[in-house]
């Protein structure tokens, strides 16, 4: 696996050198990572959790794991990028089941104060900001169904069966509809994926 | 499926997707879904797992406030004692797929995981440092206390001796007052005898002229004034010259044994002598100064300057 190389970050150094770095006690690998992904994790925490505080925190408490114990990233199981957002999900879930919210918006007008929204041109990775367009682009073009069953189980962690029950569809229908919506995104999503492996 | 793919991709997928349920925060990595574990299934369930790690990218990214950078950096940099004091976080559930999965770490052979070794520990350096610099200003305070405790004792210091000194002065003053006050009061006392002994009803008085027609000293005069007890008494004498070089005056007062003296003295020119006593001699009946060389003569010498005349009582 080839390190990913993030083009506008100052040091273009790959995520993985970046956690090895910041795993070995150096705080500006950590800011580095931080500034490369945090308003995503931002935004994804914000997503699930609808409050802008609770998602600082948990970006705080995912940076904070990854100085911690870092060393427990296993390069085989997942891309950093997706062991920091696999990371800040179930963090969020686990906050959002605390805080036994049933309701909660999908809006970002549900947010306690007014995001930020984009990062400043030119400091977002280059390579992120085409992640994104394309990840848009891809998500976009899944059918509403598809797409549904996808975000009720990654935004609101909801299991196969509540999907189900929440959609008031038969269970075998969210599983086919979740099955066709990975195997579509794979197949899009295949150079990201790439640079990822 | 439709399209054609396995069910052993699809159960894939599925794992997959149920392992976010199941553990995906595992600080190791997420769960690996799929049983059974091949070399296909697993770089499937990678593959499905990245997917799922490109979804947030969808979402419009949200600038983290400066602050909760800054905040993160505070705290990573403060006391490291973080990465010992906190205990690991417990290793989430298993999921159905980890169970079934080694715990060992998926790593292939040649790609160690990240960072298995850290760099020596600065923290205690940094608290060392801390510490010392801590020392240091609490030094540096405790010396200008001490310095300004210092100034202050001594002021007190000069405070107290200024005060001693003036107490000290004003006890002398005190003293003086006191002594002279004293004095006062004897003189006021000696005075007030001296007028009750001249004013009594049964005081004697004698007056003491110049003696013959060629008198020494024409314009002396003396009056003595004698108790009725014969024993106290009050010479006031007037007009007497100072004493010539060498010689004195003394009292004598004339009983019928002889002349007795009663102690010499002297004159200034212009002032009036008071001389008086609680004692006389029996018998006196006149008194007498006379002007002698020596002034521890037992018999009058000299030339005579005043005699008394005949005693007579004021009352």
């Amino acid at each position: 696996m080839n390190p990913i190389p993030t083009p506008s970050s100052p040091e273009s150094i790959s995520d993985q050198a970046l956690l090895r770095q910041a795993v070995e006690r150096q705080p500006d690998a950590l800011g580095a990572l931080y500034n490369r992904y945090a308003p995503t994790l931002l935004a994804l925490a914000a997503r699930i959790l609808g409050t802008r505080a609770d998602a600082e925190e948990v970006v705080q408490e995912v940076f904070l794991r990854v100085w911690d114990h870092g060393g427990r990233y296993d390069p085989a199981r997942s891309s950093v990028s997706t062991w920091l957002i696999l990371l800040a999900r179930s963090r969020a879930i686990d906050r959002l089941r605390t805080r036994k919210v049933v309701e909660r918006t999908h809006e970002t007008a549900g947010l306690d104060a007014p995001p930020e929204h984009a990062s400043p041109e030119g400091v977002e990775s280059v390579l992120i900001r085409e992640r994104r367009e394309r990840v848009r682009r891809e998500m976009g073009e899944l059918p509403p169904e598809q797409r549904q069953v996808l975000e009720m189980a990654f935004y609101e962690g909801l299991s196969q069966s509540e999907i189900a029950a929440k959609a008031e569809v038969p269970l075998g229908t969210v599983k086919t509809r979740t099955l066709l919506a990975m195997k579509k995104l794979r197949a899009a999503l295949r150079d990201e994926v790439r640079q990822l492996l | 499926m439709s399209n054609g793919e396995t069910p052993s991709e699809d159960r894939t997928i599925l794992a997959a997707v149920e392992a976010l349920e199941a553990g995906a925060s595992s600080a190791g990595g997420p769960s690996s879904p799929g049983p059974p574990q091949t070399a296909e299934s697993e770089t499937l369930a990678r593959l499905y797992t990245e997917v799922l790690g490109l979804l947030p990218f969808e979402l419009e990214p949200i600038a983290p406030a400066p602050e909760s950078r800054a905040r993160l950096l505070a705290r990573i940099q403060g006391p490291e004692a973080r990465a010992t004091a906190e205990p690991a976080p417990a290793a989430p559930a298993p999921s159905r797929v980890s169970r079934e999965m080694p715990a060992a770490r998926l790593s292939p052979p040649g790609r160690p995981a990240v960072a298995t070794t850290r760099r020596p520990r600065r923290w205690p350096l940094a608290l060392a440092a801390v510490l010392a610099l801590a020392a240091l200003g609490l030094s540096g305070w405790l010396y200008q206390q001490l310095s300004r405790e210092r100034a202050v004792v001594a002021s007190l210091r000069r405070d107290v001796e200024s005060e001693r000194a003036r107490v000290a002065a004003a006890l002398a003053a005190a003293r003086d007052l006191r002594t002279a006050a004293g004095k006062g009061l004897a003189d006021r006392r000696d005075l007030e005898e001296k007028l009750a002994l001249m004013t009594s009803p049964a005081v004697q008085v004698s007056a003491l002229r110049p003696a013959g027609r060629s008198a020494l000293q024409p314009a002396a005069r003396g009056i003595l004034f004698v108790a009725a007890d014969h024993q106290h008494w009050v010479l006031s004498l007037h007009g007497l010259q100072p004493a010539p070089e060498g010689r004195t005056y003394k009292l004598w007062f004339m009983a019928k044994q002889g002349p007795v003296s009663s102690g010499d003295f002297t004159a200034r020119p212009g002032e009036p002598l008071e001389l008086s006593s609680q004692t006389m001699p029996d018998n006196t009946v006149a008194a007498m100064v006379t002007l002698e060389q020596d002034p521890a003569a037992s018999v009058p010498t000299g030339p005579e300057i005043l005699r008394s005349g005949k005693p007579y009582e004021t009352g």
